[in-house]
């Protein structure tokens, strides 16, 4: 198998091209490619993406279906043409292998025909949204025989446990699965409370109350906030898997100087 | 019989066995070409001459093992398998790494990128060590590692010499190995459960000789 720090190298090698007073196209290039890169790891498809880059299985992409799809194939293909043009350039002979894996993410989207998950994904990230995750259990049982039971877990994607963030561990090779709980919803929340300080959009007197004002909502994509019993809540929508959550205040963790600098 | 001398049987093979891997060069290089062949080998670690960790597998009919006249069952051997206990936290050693490596994440490299793809960037940097905690601590419940691939097997304990205790199980392709040493010094050895199994506390020290 791969090392999954290649993800990580190519990052960097976007990273390395990456400045301030670059043209809008090369923003949304660069952009794209890590995106893509954030979206395989992100949604637990590495194990997959590793087996693509061995096999090298291709598809082709399917026609494009409506305007947002066709400006994704478009931007798409422009990013792939960028990065082929990269990786037959002499001076980055040494950053190859990092080009190469920014290409496969590229190629695995569209060869897995995952254009529109793809696009939820990127609008997850420009609405400034929690953390996303790939599943919602209502408890820890729940969440448990859902990863025995899974052929293949989704390794570094994260899950919902009652609300709480918990990432998937899985180890193909010795069959080895976890679900251990992480604090970036936490971190996540204090970030907010900085970036978009509390307002609260609406009131209710129960949870019962804002989770059906919640589900009312005709187009809940933004998190918003709402009061609940003098406290503030973040309702979140998850489009992928059409979960509505609602996340107190006081889960906020104000000790991330990483986080708030970022 | 019990615990104590068990232990201490193994403690004496152990010596022995230490001694054997000293004088390397008196033996034929062999290695286990299939996982039928597993059990009758014993896997040693040790550090070489350069620093560099290796390993040796060596054939169990090198060691006179057949002086021991009162077999054991593999179950008993398991029984008698002391845990030393636990206390590393691996979700917390995980969620401390994952803030010491957000705070690396400050050079150019990395400013395109948000919180959230840091975090996973973050999220892969440290899932080896949290498999390997987790493993660990399996280890110490009583668990035992299972690895179908004898390379895989290898490197890994490779990794954890240090922190092996003496008694744990590690089944490699299908066999049990059990750690005869403690990792503190770097070395170390794993011997075939089946192999313990022919072994008996009344046994004389003499029957420990090795062969050349």
């Amino acid at each position: 198998m791969t090392n999954p720090l290649i993800l990580s190298d190519a990052q960097q090698t976007i990273g390395r091209r990456w400045n301030n007073g670059q043209s809008l196209e090369q923003a949304r290039i660069l952009g794209l490619a890590r995106d893509a890169l954030d979206f395989v790891s992100a949604t637990g498809q590495w194990y997959p993406f590793d087996d693509y880059r061995v096999s090298g299985w291709h598809h082709g992409s399917p026609p494009a279906a409506d305007e947002r799809s066709t400006r994704l194939h478009e931007q798409l293909r422009k990013t792939e043409a960028f990065f082929e043009e990269l990786l037959n350039d002499p001076t980055a002979a040494d950053e190859q292998p990092a080009i190469q894996a920014i290409l496969d993410a590229l190629r695995f989207i569209s060869s897995t025909r995952q254009h529109e998950a793809f696009a939820h994904f990127l609008e997850h990230l420009e609405s400034n949204a929690p953390p996303y995750v790939m599943a919602a259990f209502d408890t820890r049982e729940e969440a448990e025989a859902w990863l025995q039971k899974h052929p293949s877990p989704p390794l570094f994607a994260e899950v919902l446990i009652c609300n709480k963030p918990h990432d998937v561990v899985y180890d193909r090779e010795t069959n080895f699965r976890r679900l251990p709980w992480n604090r970036r919803l936490h971190q996540y929340l204090a970030w907010l409370e900085e970036f978009n300080p509390p307002d609260a959009e609406a009131s209710f007197s129960t949870l019962e109350e804002a989770e059906a004002w919640r589900m009312r909502q005709p187009h809940p994509a933004n998190p918003t906030w709402v009061e609940v019993a003098c406290e503030f809540y973040l309702a979140v929508y998850y489009s992928n898997i059409n979960h509505r959550a609602l996340f107190p205040m006081s889960m906020a963790v104000r000790d991330s100087k990483e986080l708030k600098s970022s | 019989m019990q615990v104590e001398s068990l232990l201490g049987r193994l403690t004496v093979l152990s010596l022995c066995l230490l001694l054997v891997s000293c004088s390397a060069t008196q033996f034929s290089a062999s290695t286990p070409t299939s996982a039928r062949d597993l059990g009758r080998y014993v896997l040693i670690i040790e550090r070489a001459s350069d620093g560099q960790v290796v390993h040796s597998w060596r054939p169990v009919q090198d060691f006179d093992l057949t002086a021991y006249p009162h077999p054991v069952t593999t179950r008993v051997v398991h029984e008698r398998i002391v845990h030393v206990a636990f206390n590393r936290n691996c979700e917390d050693e995980r969620d401390a790494c994952e803030d010491m490596c957000m705070a690396s994440l400050k050079s150019k490299d990395w400013s395109h990128m948000s919180t959230g793809a840091k975090k996973q960037h973050c999220i892969r940097a440290c899932m080896q060590s949290y498999l390997d905690c987790s493993r660990l601590k399996e280890l110490a419940q009583g668990g035992t590692v299972k690895f179908h691939a004898m390379d895989q097997a290898v490197d890994w304990v490779k990794q954890n010499r240090e922190s092996l205790m003496v008694g744990t199980l590690v089944v490699i392709a299908g066999v049990t190995f059990v750690v005869l040493t403690g990792g503190s010094g770097g070395f170390l050895l794993l011997a075939p459960v089946v192999m313990l199994a022919s072994y008996d506390t009344a046994s004389e020290l003499r029957s420990l000789a090795v062969m050349p």
